[in-house]
């Protein structure tokens, strides 16, 4: 998938695996996720997903044009997760739209485990 | 899908079926031996009923083939928990709760062992845990304390409204581990740090 852009010199491409950098690093970077596409599933997708595949991420772009963003993050221990996954969302979506100036129709996320710290103390 | 998946699981009951009573039937004579050797015969020679034979062998194998991708599918299809967003759906995987539950209650010294299943419907979260305790553990306050913590830490991490029901099922009382815990450590004695007294001259 590639989004295309016309311009008065000509066209210009975005790949998929770009804005699928872009979600990923827009994920990472809100307070709670410890990992995107870190769980087993998608590692063991990722050693079969070929080059540039990027495990934790599925771009989909509708029929309609729309785009949609699937993500399997993990959260760290303690924290509320739908507002984590909230945030999640509003920050793909903003980073995406910023971006390649396509707002993301749908941004679903995934929760596929909680990181516990071993080191962490008792109650 | 729903109806291919019941008339494959209706074939392969009828089939099984009609193998036990075939079975049956041999076991109390109800089937007599010439009958059978008639039947045999008949099947081996070329005829129009080999094309039929090797054709419901083909169907049972379908059939077999069509139920295991049913099962296994259904086997793989993920619980989860879902919340719907403005921006989309979010979906917070059942296993990585039981397993956030399981690291969260091991953590009391009472507790050996404990196993959850988590299960979501629309009146709300039930939680099971089997458990194994340590044997000097007192019973009604450690369940008491594993249903407060495993519902006060989903409550918060979930902020869901619904009612969390926490059913504790003590599985095990483990001895050996209070043997274990009652052993006294060795207490390491304290070594005696050389105090600096500053220099001393020897007087003559």
């Amino acid at each position: 998938m590639k989004e295309v852009t016309n311009t008065e010199l000509g066209t210009f491409e975005i790949n998929e695996d770009v804005m699928a950098s872009i979600a990923i690093q827009a994920a990472k970077e809100t307070e709670g996720v410890y990992s995107v596409g870190d769980d087993i599933k998608s590692k063991l997708k990722g050693l079969f997903g070929g080059r540039g595949f990027k495990p934790g991420i599925k771009l989909v772009s509708e029929s309609d044009g729309s785009l949609k963003i699937d993500l399997s993050i993990i959260v760290d221990f303690g924290v509320a997760i739908p507002s984590v996954a909230t945030e999640v969302q509003e920050n793909v979506r903003r980073r995406v739209e910023e971006a390649v100036r396509v707002a993301p129709a749908q941004v679903n996320v995934r929760v596929r485990g909680i990181h516990i710290n071993t080191n962490r103390g008792g109650f | 899908m729903k109806g291919l998946s019941g008339f494959t699981m209706f074939c392969y009951t009828l089939v099984i079926i009609a193998i036990g009573l075939c079975l049956a039937a041999i076991c109390f004579d109800f089937l007599p031996r010439s009958y059978v050797d008639y039947t045999m015969d008949y099947l081996y020679t070329p005829s129009d009923a080999r094309m039929l034979i090797g054709g419901g062998g083909a169907a049972l194998v379908l059939v077999s083939l069509l139920l295991f991708q049913f099962s296994s599918g259904r086997m793989r299809r993920e619980r989860t928990i879902a919340f719907e967003n403005p921006d989309g759906q979010v979906t917070v995987s059942l296993a990585a709760i039981e397993e956030f539950i399981r690291r969260i209650a091991i953590e009391l010294p009472e507790v050996k062992e404990l196993k959850p299943l988590v299960s979501a419907s629309k009146r709300g979260v039930e939680i099971i845990t089997r458990v194994t305790l340590v044997s000097n553990a007192n019973l009604p306050e450690t369940t008491e304390k594993i249903q407060g913590i495993i519902k006060a830490h989903i409550q918060e991490m979930l902020g869901i409204e619904e009612t969390i029901s926490v059913k504790v099922h003590i599985n095990k009382i483990s001895y050996k581990d209070k043997e274990k815990r009652e052993k006294p450590q060795p207490v390491k004695q304290e070594e005696e740090k050389p105090v600096f007294r500053g220099i001393e001259y020897g007087t003559e």
